[in-house]
């Protein structure tokens, strides 16, 4: 899979790209859901985005329908076209399914070094019982 | 339809909890599939948060919650009946058990029937209906119930089998000798023009050493609102009589 084939790409722009995609939370849950996964529907990955996100920033406040059908329109806006245009995702435009695109290795490292990297940090702020840290923004 | 139809409905309405997790929780899948909740779960990777758990109802998503949430609701002792509001979490109870079909034994009824009266206390306006079988049992409450339709402006019914003559004149009695008031406990609280104040509790007893009842409470307010129109045209009557 590349990315965007016609481009030049020395190394460095790919990198680039990656950071710039991965930089928000929502993509980075949905790659973490799909790296387990086969193809996902759209819906199942917007259930488990909108779900995930809330409960890493605010485990006591549900998430309600309204908000999800907000999550859906983002993710089909937004999220999913810029990873598509990245090569890290291919959705089927008929079944409504999305999946991993063939993952270089260094998005694969980059990948578990984050998921790592959240935990650690939440680990760190579960003692401390009041305030609640955003893993988002440390 | 009859009050015991009321329950049979909630009983037959299946709901799903997806939990999604590192690993399964098996305290949160016991506590719910004792309430008719099935209970699934899918992996995600350990990012520290401890997952969510997804409520589904006939495949509709009705909401999620942080797992570390849900599982403060059900794990503090888990035989203290608590229904919230807790005020560390928002919309808990509305999410996880919108209207809950349960078992209850005669404490636990006694809880719920506690937390709604209170509600309907600190909303100091509205309807309040309260059936407690009999009467008779009513006059061990007379205190609370005095206070109640009393020093508020609710507008209080209290129901039972006409056994007795509850002093309390600020409120409504409604003796009957409906088989269905002999056997059906509840309190339903109409939300006094807020919905989100609108409960309900309503159980069947079905055995009676030690007594234990089949029913559900419930935040829903259409639902409240069904149960206490059913109450109040089919005991619409005052006093002790036939309806």
């Amino acid at each position: 899979m590349t990315m965007g084939a016609d481009r030049p790409d020395d190394g460095s722009e790919t990198v680039g790209e990656l950071f710039d995609v991965l930089s928000r939370p929502e993509r980075r849950l949905l790659l973490y859901y799909l790296r387990d996964r086969e193809a996902v529907p759209v819906e199942e990955l917007t259930t488990v985005v909108a779900g995930w996100l809330r409960a890493r920033r605010d485990p006591a406040e549900a998430v309600t329908p309204a908000e999800r059908e907000r999550v859906l329109a983002a993710l089909h806006h937004v999220h999913l076209p810029r990873l598509e245009a990245a090569g890290l995702v291919r959705r089927d435009r008929e079944s409504g399914e999305v999946a991993l695109a063939e993952p270089s290795q260094l998005f694969e490292d980059i990948l578990t070094q984050a998921l790592a990297q959240e935990r650690g940090a939440a680990e760190r702020t579960t003692g401390e019982a009041s305030d609640r840290t955003d893993p988002e923004n440390p | 339809m009859t009050l015991r139809d009321f329950v049979d409905e909630v009983a037959s309405d299946s709901r799903t909890l997806t939990v999604y997790a590192p690993e399964p929780d098996e305290a949160l899948e016991r506590h719910f599939e004792a309430r008719q909740v099935a209970v699934e779960h899918e992996p995600i990777p350990d990012d520290g948060s401890g997952g969510f758990v997804v409520v589904t109802a006939q495949g509709e998503f009705v909401g999620s919650l942080g797992a570390t949430a849900v599982r403060e609701l059900i794990l503090p002792s888990v035989d203290e009946w608590e229904l919230g509001p807790n005020e560390s979490i928002r919309v808990p109870m509305n999410l996880l058990a919108d209207t809950t079909f349960v078992s209850f034994d005669a404490r636990q009824l006694l809880v719920a029937t506690r937390e709604i009266e209170d509600r309907a206390y600190r909303r100091g306006r509205g309807t309040l209906r309260a059936g407690f079988q009999s009467l008779a049992r009513l006059s061990t409450q007379c205190g609370k119930y005095e206070t109640l339709s009393g020093e508020t402006e609710l507008d209080v019914h209290v129901y039972g089998r006409p056994d007795a003559d509850p002093d309390l004149p600020r409120a409504t009695i409604h003796g009957d000798d409906a088989e269905e008031i002999a056997s059906h406990w509840f309190v339903v609280f109409d939300g006094g023009g807020d919905d989100r104040q609108a409960c309900a509790l309503l159980a069947e007893e079905v055995a009676d050493d030690p007594r234990s009842f089949r029913g559900f409470w419930t935040y829903d307010p259409g639902t409240v609102a069904d149960v206490d129109g059913y109450l109040r045209e089919t005991y619409g009557s005052e006093r002790a009589g036939k309806r």
